[in-house]
């Protein structure tokens, strides 16, 4: 199925040729069970929209079920419009959805009718967003959701009044199910067939009705709007730029203004003249603005308070709970097992699971062993190919896990309070809830902790979140840190209760993470990007179970698109680091040295049943020598070459030139650390971090010892090692200035971090 | 009697009056629901604050409930 037909592109708002789908777009609040529906009538299955030149994302999916194709006399396509509470564009967000609307994105045209997915336990609030769909005149058909929580708390919502009180057509979501995809359907021809809706209310005076309709007309006269838009526009505009105007608030994007200055200029005239006119109610503290935000909620107010009835005073079911989890004490205790609960999950449920990869990568590696001939491209693909992605996928069941885990904790409405909770401590680096969502999710991989950023309006607390997202935690460091705390400390000793110096040196490890992302944070907000602390308002959205369906989906998408970014890129780098730590081969003579040396050695190994202390020297003897060969060999290649020329940055941290070279592989992936350390070791197939082979050729090199190891894992908790997460902060701050800020600030922050690691630990004796 | 949401007691219902804030913070709270003559009632006092608000529950730090004038 073509979903967009590119001829469609010029023609705009043409009416319906059969050619093509319908396009219904899919509108609402945050929260209010828009994904669900969306789900629903795709069957889960979508596609992302990335729009050119727009940092958001946006879904698109086919309708699926005969019975639309029936009722519309076609097939039908859905595309999802961001969750935002007005069409004033205040976040990224907020711009794609009043963009998607109109039609004004370069690769989807306007779509031909609004699905207005509302809260059933929030009419009027959620209404607000429909009155602004209403005078765009676009069909709108108004989709009430959540209304058995409604029914929870006792109230009940009549669809055939509401429907009568707004005149636009209303049907039930019904959380997305079957049997209303034909109600859906017949409510979109309802719509289609009536005469577009337009503003439902009034300006209280003439002279302000008058004062809009010369802007109307002069955006109309200007192009910017057809005939029937022109006045929903010229209102859209009011708000817009009577918000921007202000100087209070940055735009969403400096260098993309969402209202260019001439337009501004005009607008803003008319706002003055209307302030002008309202008299003494919008000269005092209203202002236009808040006259024409005011009208609305009267309408709806006047419309929808019949149907909603009294207002209920008492507690809800969520209200019981928040009492305990958003607690002033307990909350934060309860916030805290619940991340320790999911920590605890992440490893232990992730291990059966790991061993299942790694057995079947073992296996795999075998067969491809077993059946090519010696020679360069066994070496390629063994050591190459099948080590590199086995390298990724063996993150795949803890990534999979944590999305799991966020996923059912944010579709339970959970998450949300958890970003209340937070507030608190986020405010102390000047930063506030909303970015801890976004950091949070850093756990798992900072890729779609940054596309998480997109949700916060201000741009200084979305550069600063990106900027530092990277120095949480993320799933790639696990192997490296299991690698280095398995060899060179004694993970399993216990310490005190549970707790190991295994599990204490991880865990010092994530703090240091979360440490050094706040600590980041607060010196930026004290200095590139100073400015006033944003207000915030956060929406707890009600309690509900959450569908396993939906969260299965999230999973799928966000474990996919990990393991296709991160698999591409860590796959070229291994082959290309294979190749460049193989090639040029060393030179024959050094060969025939250390053949030469092997067999003399073996000539004097003493017998297998001989003395166990003459077997061990002839062991440490036998290993040294093949540490030797290693050494040189990589030293005669081109990636030696280049490590050795690089070394002396790194002598003060410890590291030789083989660390070295890994580390420099590694800057695309913290990941390929591993295999490239089995690479460098010259260790050969089958290396992960279980690998013995590797774990005992660390052991046997006399330049590694735990102070390296330490200084090592610093490096590791603060560098700038992934060209995923670079591609990411250039795709969300669009520019190369900031991926460029990021790689100094990590590498300078890493260099000394684990520079007074290492004279520490040299200084206590673990050298 | 004319107060600020930070005054109000938990658990006291009270209509918005109007809003001390400036115009961009003015009309993000009154997208948000806090219009003239809507009804809201603090539900767990502090900051941020948690506030009944229509059908909703939203929150709102210290120095935003403070420029929400309420009657009660």
């Amino acid at each position: 199925v073509q979903l967009v037909d590119p001829s469609q592109l010029a023609q705009g708002i043409a009416p319906v040729p059969p050619a093509r789908p319908l396009r219904v777009a899919l509108a609402g609040n945050p929260n209010s069970g828009k994904s669900t529906l969306f789900n629903g009538l795709t069957g889960g299955r979508s596609r992302v929209g990335n729009y050119p030149g727009v940092t958001v994302e946006t879904r698109l999916g086919r309708w699926r079920g005969l019975s639309v194709e029936a009722v519309l006399g076609g097939p039908a396509e859905v595309l999802d419009v961001p969750g935002c509470y007005s069409l004033t564009a205040r976040s990224p967000e907020e711009v794609l959805a009043i963009d998607t609307i109109r039609g004004r994105t370069d690769v989807a045209p306007r779509p031909d009718v609004v699905l207005d997915v509302v809260d059933a336990t929030n009419l009027e609030r959620n209404l607000y967003l429909t009155v602004q769909l209403m005078e765009l005149r676009v069909p709108v058909v108004v989709v009430p959701t959540m209304d058995e929580l409604l029914e929870r708390d006792g109230g009940r919502l009549d669809v055939v009044a509401l429907d009568a009180a707004l005149g636009v057509p209303v049907v039930r979501g019904g959380r997305g199910s079957r049997e209303c995809h034909e109600e859906l359907a017949r409510a979109i021809e309802r719509a289609l067939a009536n005469e577009p809706p337009g503003r439902p209310w009034r300006w209280s005076q003439a002279a302000a009705e008058a004062l809009v309709a010369e802007l109307a007309e002069s955006v109309r006269l200007g192009g910017l709007a057809d005939n029937g838009e022109a006045d929903g526009l010229a209102h859209w505009l009011l708000a817009q730029v009577g918000d921007e105007a202000d100087g209070g608030r940055e735009a969403p994007d400096p260098e993309a203004p969402v209202v260019d200055a001439a337009l501004r200029v005009r607008v803003q005239r008319t706002l003055d003249a209307l302030t002008e006119h309202l008299g003494e109610v919008a000269r005092g503290e209203h202002g236009a603005v808040g006259e024409l935000i005011g009208r609305r909620y009267a309408w709806i107010a006047e419309r929808v308070g019949p149907v909603v009835g009294p207002r209920r005073t008492g507690r809800r079911v969520s209200d019981r709970i928040d009492a305990v989890i958003t607690h002033r004490v307990l909350g934060p205790a309860i916030f805290l097992g619940v991340m320790a609960v999911v920590f605890q999950l992440m490893f232990t449920w992730s291990e059966p699971l790991i061993g299942g990869v790694e057995v079947g990568i073992g296996a795999l590696a075998a067969l491809v062993r077993d059946g090519l001939p010696d020679g360069p491209l066994r070496d390629l693909l063994v050591q190459g190919v099948i080590a590199g992605v086995g390298n990724v996928l063996v993150f795949v069941p803890q990534i999979a896990i944590l999305f799991a885990l966020l996923a059912l904790l944010n579709a339970s409405g959970y998450l949300a309070r958890a970003a209340y909770i937070m507030d608190r401590v986020m405010a102390r680096v000047g930063l506030h809830g909303k970015a801890f969502v976004p950091l949070l999710t850093s756990f798992a991989c900072a890729v779609p902790g940054i596309a998480a950023t997109r949700t916060i309006e201000s741009r200084r607390d979305r550069f600063v979140t990106i900027l530092v997202a990277p120095l949480m935690t993320c799933s790639a460091r696990l192997p490296v840190y299991a690698l280095l705390i398995g060899v060179f400390f004694e993970a399993s000793r216990p310490v005190a209760g549970p707790f190991t110096v295994g599990g204490l040196l991880l865990l010092g490890l994530y703090l240091a993470g979360l440490v050094g992302a706040l600590g980041m944070a607060g010196l930026l907000r004290r200095t590139l990007f100073r400015g006033p602390r944003p207000p915030l308002i956060l929406e707890l959205p009600p309690y509900h179970r959450p569908r396993l369906a939906e969260v299965w989906r999230d999973v799928r998408e966000n474990t996919w698109v990990f393991l296709r970014d991160a698999g591409t890129i860590i796959l070229a780098c291994t082959i290309v680091l294979w190749a460049v730590l193989s090639y040029p081969k060393a030179p024959a003579e050094l060969e025939a040295r250390y053949d030469a040396a092997f067999e003399e050695l073996a000539a004097a190994a003493p017998a297998e049943d001989g003395d166990p202390e003459e077997l061990a020297r002839y062991e440490t003897a036998r290993r040294a020598l093949v540490e030797a060969r290693n050494r040189e060999v990589v030293e005669h290649s081109a990636a030696g070459w280049v490590g050795s020329a690089v070394q002396p940055a790194f002598d003060p941290l410890g590291y030789d030139t083989r660390l070295v070279v890994s580390l420099m592989a590694a800057i695309s992936a913290r990941e390929v650390m591993v295999s490239a350390l089995g690479v460098s070791y010259g260790v050969g197939e089958e290396v992960d971090e279980e690998s013995v082979t590797l774990r005992e050729a660390l052991r046997g090199d006399d330049r590694m010892n735990a102070a390296v190891a330490l200084s090592l894992l610093v490096w590791f908790v603060f560098a700038f090692q992934c060209v995923s997460t670079l591609a990411a902060v250039k795709r969300e701050t669009k520019s190369w200035r900031w991926p460029a800020f990021l790689v100094v600030y990590q590498t300078s922050l890493a260099w000394v971090a684990a520079f007074v690691t290492y004279r520490a630990a040299l200084w206590v004796g673990l050298g | 009697m004319t107060c600020s949401l930070n005054d109000l007691n938990a658990n006291q219902p009270a209509l918005v009056s109007g809003l001390s804030a400036p115009a961009a913070i003015r009309h993000r709270l009154m997208e948000m629901g806090f219009v003239p003559g809507a009804e809201v009632e603090v539900l767990s006092r502090g900051t941020p604050a948690l506030i009944r608000l229509h059908g909703g529950r939203v929150t709102l730090s210290h120095e935003l409930a403070r420029v929400v004038r309420v009657q009660l």
